[in-house]
């Protein structure tokens, strides 16, 4: 444990323009250690690891030192020494495995890149021989050296971009928010891997992140960072079980929301959806013709007054397409929905879609940005016979119930922010004074503490109002705390329903308990000590 | 990579044929019919009779227009009517001229754009950068028949290096690219501007992306991060610009010809329409657009060769 | 700072041209129409302020009128070619994936097959030269413009999820197109519309100065070009005269499209807030 640091930052600090973007940062990296930067968007975590790799934008002025053992700081480098370190002894792997990939360029080829840049192999066949073996290390033995990235999956990429960060054997490893948009179960396969490359190659590793959960069982230590600044650096055990800044107080606990209390609802259905089976028909593209594709298979889910149901599953599962579905977006080929006694379809009058609205996940997407949040949250009364009175104190009311002012009637979009334009789309699904909202990955964009406050005032909305909810996510400790059922997805179909807390400790499928034991959790573990 | 060759070959075919009827059918509602408009006011009856059956006017039009393109598969344009001879040896003698000008002033622009685009890119925000910024602006602000003028101003009647004009034919290889050089530059410099403009922003996108910050991460230099990754990124968009452009270079060549007094397509044609040779009219009109399509169809295999994402 | 200081030039270089344009719809120095062998080919002097040219037509006054003509033809086409191509383009987009758009995008590329310059040696070919044949050729060459810029515009927009929102609301895609859509791709047309302009100055020029548009009496800068070919030699300023003008014009479109569109831009326009 004596080691002389890998890397070690002192007192860095970034400006860009008068703007200090970081600020007096120290961090010491430890061979066969992994030391976790948590902190939320805009925190400075990725500007980090940009000034590390001396890749800082143009317009950045890094102060301090980055010093790398056995060469010295490398702020002190000129661009062609810098060129050398990286990638040789300082390495990264980015969040968008869809785009950190070049597209055109054959994953062979990307792999062998760094080996031949770096001089560590003689020629191209040799590179290409050396990537195969690593390829095959990362867990990618059944994929071609001639695959191209768009041929790969969202976690194979991830893979073949880690391959090639760690085929010149660097000595640091550096991972920027590496599995943030993966799935549950992809992500923490790619973390059992990054843990695993750390252990037998005696790597350090840098490990980036929002999620206080993704590095309760990876890091050896964390660093919190808040603002641009360090506000609590300490061993995982200590931040997790006794934080000592409030921040990292608050974060922990919007991290593990506790679970909502068993209810028991016995008031009137309000939705019944039965066997419920949308097939997007074949087409034609020129001469290919894809099959048809089974979106939903038989379908059925109920859901009282006052309560709130938890949608769960992986990308594609067909969650959204439900979601649609119960909107009356979807012609749906067999089965039925129904709302409050009224039948559900794609040319149901305007009177009766007021009954169910919908809030989505992203806060920026969700608005013209022309239009002044009145007529934002007016939209869904254009098509009803409202008065101008009534639509104007109707607005009020909603923005008010939502914890917004109705000062706020008149501003546009973009002078709110994430937490804040959730607000306003909660305020335009209220509008109608539906019985249902769907709330589509709702708070997923929100950074955890703004996500806490967003959770607090739908679940007090839900009592006054007597809302019932659809509540999907793919984090499952928000669902926990959110739902009184839970309903499991999986390839367009219902494999598991039950009570929240039933479900959640004691699943009966195996893709439930998949999902649970992929799923990051916030418990201290005591495997940590095996480890030291 | 198959299925796709097909289908873009389907795509072609398809805008070929419709490209013909489009053109068959403008040709046939001219006022009165074909003969008669052809022959101008003061023609006698028996005269436009014989024309009438010469064209086979008295056929119905679906006859008519699959004799035509039947005719044009097999490369029988029909025959000129002012000229009396075939209108496929008419166009071949042009298009002698019309064709290598076009592919050279192509080859230059290209040749000229890509590295003065890499330049720009490379050397963003400094003179190289801001000198292409700006030469491009004027290059698709000037009229290229001007600017030939301009050329001939300078080089013909000012310094004499070069004659005014004229076309010396293929007999020697030599003198008959020395007759289309000036032509060729005219044509081909305000389009290596813009296309050096289209390069140099499509790099800078480029550079903007995911994959350039990986490809600097493993440790390549801005330079080699811009050779073995932005280029050929940035070369789909260029493709498209250059298919384009070679629509734009095609009815360029037809207008330059005039400045140059070369005997290319264009004269041909504007002298079809002052004679009102239909046949003449028609069946190169439909040339032009063929070529038109044939590019686009290259261009489309291009995307495919640079983009693998578009073999499937 | 930069995109300010070309709009204001490209600006201002179009607006002397437009102000000409339109002066010469009341007054000019000397009518264009009256031909005169004694004042041929005169150099310039306070009565002809840029010289006559060989049918003694004061230059000047030539040249205002061919701006107005080719303002005229080039605005004309923009309106054809928006009219037609931007409800196209809104319609491919609202129907994307289905028959409808396929279609549209297929007529669209037939189009592209037939250069603004074959347009119009067919219609020419068949009805003879006119200024309203350049205008038709220009035009339609600008549909398919016009139903790319706006398609591709709207694409991305249908995927966000205000629009989803107003289908919940139960708008039909007709609606949603005009309140949703279509503003928020103004920016872009409005772009377009400034470099067809600037385009259509040009094609007017390359087919006047062929004849295969506004034919004689009526004064355009290309066939100013076309006529001043012969005399290359003895008057060269008679060349330079018309080219310079169409070119300070296109210039000036350009960097006021350039201008407009890094102002309109809100990604550009985020960094300055």
């Amino acid at each position: 444990m004596s080691q002389d640091a890998r890397l070690t930052l002192v007192h860095l600090s970034v400006s860009i323009g008068a703007k200090r973007v970081l600020d007096d940062i120290s961090i010491k990296l430890l061979p066969h250690r992994i030391t976790a930067l948590v902190g939320e968007s805009g925190s400075g975590k990725s500007m980090t690891a940009l000034a590390v790799m001396g890749l800082l934008p143009q317009g950045a002025v890094a102060t301090g030192a980055v010093q790398l053992h056995g060469t010295g700081d490398l702020l002190a480098l000129r661009e062609a020494a810098l060129c050398a370190i990286r990638g040789r002894k300082i390495a990264m792997i980015f969040q968008e495995p869809m785009t950190a990939l070049n597209p055109v360029m054959q994953i062979g080829a990307q792999v062998a890149e760094a080996l031949l840049v770096h001089g560590l192999a003689e020629n191209r066949r040799e590179a290409m021989a050396q990537a195969r073996a690593v390829l095959d290390r990362v867990g990618l033995s059944q994929i071609g050296l001639d695959r191209y990235p768009h041929e790969l999956s969202g976690g194979q990429r991830q893979r073949a971009a880690i391959a090639a960060a760690i085929a010149p054997a660097p000595d640091i490893l550096i991972a920027d928010e590496a599995t943030t948009a993966l799935d549950v179960t992809t992500q923490s396969e790619i973390l059992d891997l990054l843990r695993q490359l750390v252990r037998e190659d005696g790597m350090s590793m840098l490990l980036i992140t929002h999620d206080l959960a993704v590095v309760a069982d990876m890091a050896d230590e964390i660093a919190v960072l808040a603002a641009g600044k360090i506000v609590e650096a300490a061993p995982t055990t200590n931040i997790l079980q006794a934080p000592q800044h409030p921040y990292t107080q608050t974060l922990l606990a919007a991290a593990s929301p506790a679970p909502r209390a068993k209810r028991v609802i016995e008031r009137e259905v309000v939705l019944q959806a039965s066997d419920v089976t949308r097939i997007y028909p074949a087409r034609r593209r020129g001469l290919r013709r894809s099959p048809p594709m089974v979106a939903l298979k038989n379908v059925s889910l109920t859901l009282r007054r006052g309560e709130c149901l938890g949608l769960v599953g992986g990308s594609g599962c067909g969650k959204s397409t439900l979601a649609r579905a119960l909107l009356g977006l979807e012609e749906i080929q067999s089965g039925a929905i129904d709302i409050t006694g009224r039948a559900v379809s794609p040319n149901m009058s305007p009177a009766d879609r007021r009954r169910i609205s919908i809030v989505f996940q992203d806060p920026y997407g969700s608005f013209n940005p022309r239009w002044p949040v009145k007529r934002i949250i007016a939209e869904p009364l254009d098509l009803i016979a409202v008065s101008e009175e009534s639509r104007a104190s109707r607005v009020e009311t909603a923005l008010v119930q939502v914890g917004l002012s109705p000062e706020d009637a008149q501003k546009f979009p973009h002078q709110f922010s994430g937490g804040q334009r959730q607000r306003i789309a909660i305020a335009r699904a209220l509008i109608t004074k539906p019985d249902i909202l769907v709330l589509d990955e709702a708070v997923s964009a929100l950074d955890v503490s703004v996500r806490a406050r967003v959770l607090d005032l739908l679940k007090s909305l839900q009592e006054d109002l007597q809302l019932s909810y659809i509540f999907i996510t793919h984090d499952l400790s928000v669902v926990a705390h959110m739902a009184d059922r839970i309903a499991v997805m999986q390839a367009g179909q219902i494999v598991e329903t039950g009570p929240a807390a039933e479900l959640l400790t004691n699943p009966k499928q195996q893709y439930t308990q998949n999902l649970l034991k992929a799923a990051p959790r916030l418990t201290v573990p005591m495997r940590r000590k095996e480890r030291t | 990579m198959l299925t796709y060759f097909l289908n873009r070959a389907l795509a072609m075919i398809l805008s070929l044929a419709v490209a013909s009827v489009v053109i068959f059918c403008l040709i046939e509602v001219v006022p009165g019919d074909p003969a008669s408009f052809m022959l101008g006011l003061n023609a006698t009856d028996a005269a436009v009779a014989n024309l009438r059956a010469e064209l086979g006017l008295n056929q119905s039009g679906l006859a008519r227009y699959l004799a035509w393109v039947g005719g044009m598969v097999q490369g029988d344009f029909g025959i000129s009517y002012t000229y009396r001879v075939p209108v496929s040896e008419l166009i071949q003698d042009r298009l002698a001229v019309s064709l290598p000008l076009a592919i050279y002033a192509l080859l230059l622009s290209t040749a000229l754009a890509i590295p003065i685009g890499v330049l720009a890119a490379a050397k963003r925000g400094a003179w190289p950068d801001l000198g292409v910024m700006a030469a491009a602006q004027l290059g698709i602000a000037i009229p290229n028949f001007w600017f030939a003028m301009l050329l001939v101003l300078l080089f013909a009647v000012k310094l004499q290096w070069v004659s005014a004009g004229g076309f010396a034919g293929w007999d020697s290889f030599g003198a008959g690219v020395a007759s289309l050089t000036l032509p060729a530059i005219a044509l081909a410099l305000p389009q290596a501007a813009i296309l050096a403009r289209v390069l140099r922003s499509a790099l800078l996108e480029t550079l903007e992306q995911d994959y350039i910050r990986t490809a600097r991460a493993k440790g390549l230099t801005r330079r080699q991060t811009l050779w073995r990754h932005a280029l050929r990124n940035a070369g789909i968009p260029v493709m498209t610009i250059l298919g384009l452009q070679f629509s734009f270079l095609l009815a360029g060549a037809i207008i330059i010809e005039n400045v140059f007094f070369l005997p290319g397509l264009g004269r041909l044609i504007f002298q079809g329409i002052t004679q009102r040779d239909l046949i003449v009219v028609e069946s190169v009109t439909m040339l032009l657009v063929f070529a038109v399509i044939l590019v686009t169809f290259l261009v489309d295999l291009a995307y495919a060769a640079l983009d693998p994402r578009l073999r499937r | 700072m930069k995109t300010q200081r070309s709009l204001f030039i490209g600006g201002a270089i179009s607006l002397v041209f437009l102000m000409l344009a339109a002066l010469s719809l009341f007054w000019v120095p000397h009518e264009v129409t009256s031909l005169s062998i004694a004042a041929r080919l005169q150099g310039p002097s306070t009565t002809y302020l840029l010289g006559t040219d060989q049918f003694g037509r004061d230059i000047l006054s030539l040249l205002m009128v061919g701006a107005q003509t080719s303002i005229a033809v080039a605005v004309a086409a923009i309106g054809i070619g928006a009219g037609i191509g931007v409800p196209l383009g809104l319609l491919a987009a609202a129907h994307h994936g289905r028959i409808g758009d396929e279609v549209i995008m297929r007529g669209n590329d037939l189009i592209f097959a037939f250069p603004a310059l074959v347009i119009a040696i067919l219609i020419t070919a068949t009805y003879g030269p006119s200024a309203f044949n350049a205008i038709l050729a220009i035009g339609i060459f600008n549909i398919p413009v016009f139903a790319r810029v706006t398609r591709a515009g709207a694409l991305p927009i249908w995927t966000l999820d205000y629009i989803m929102a107003a289908k919940v609301a139960g708008k039909s895609k007709f609606r949603i197109s005009l309140e949703h859509i279509l503003p928020n791709i103004l920016n872009l047309i409005i772009v377009q519309a400034t470099i067809q302009f600037s385009l259509g100055i040009l094609a007017e020029a390359a087919l006047s100065y062929v004849g295969l548009g506004a034919q004689p009496p009526t004064p355009s800068w290309g066939r100013m070009l076309a006529e001043a070919q012969t005399m290359i030699y003895s008057h060269p300023m008679l060349a330079v005269l018309p080219g310079a003008c169409i070119m300070a014009l296109v210039l000036g479109l350009n960097l006021a499209g350039d201008g407009l569109r890094d102002h309109l831009d809100p990604r550009l326009r985020q960094v300055v807030k």
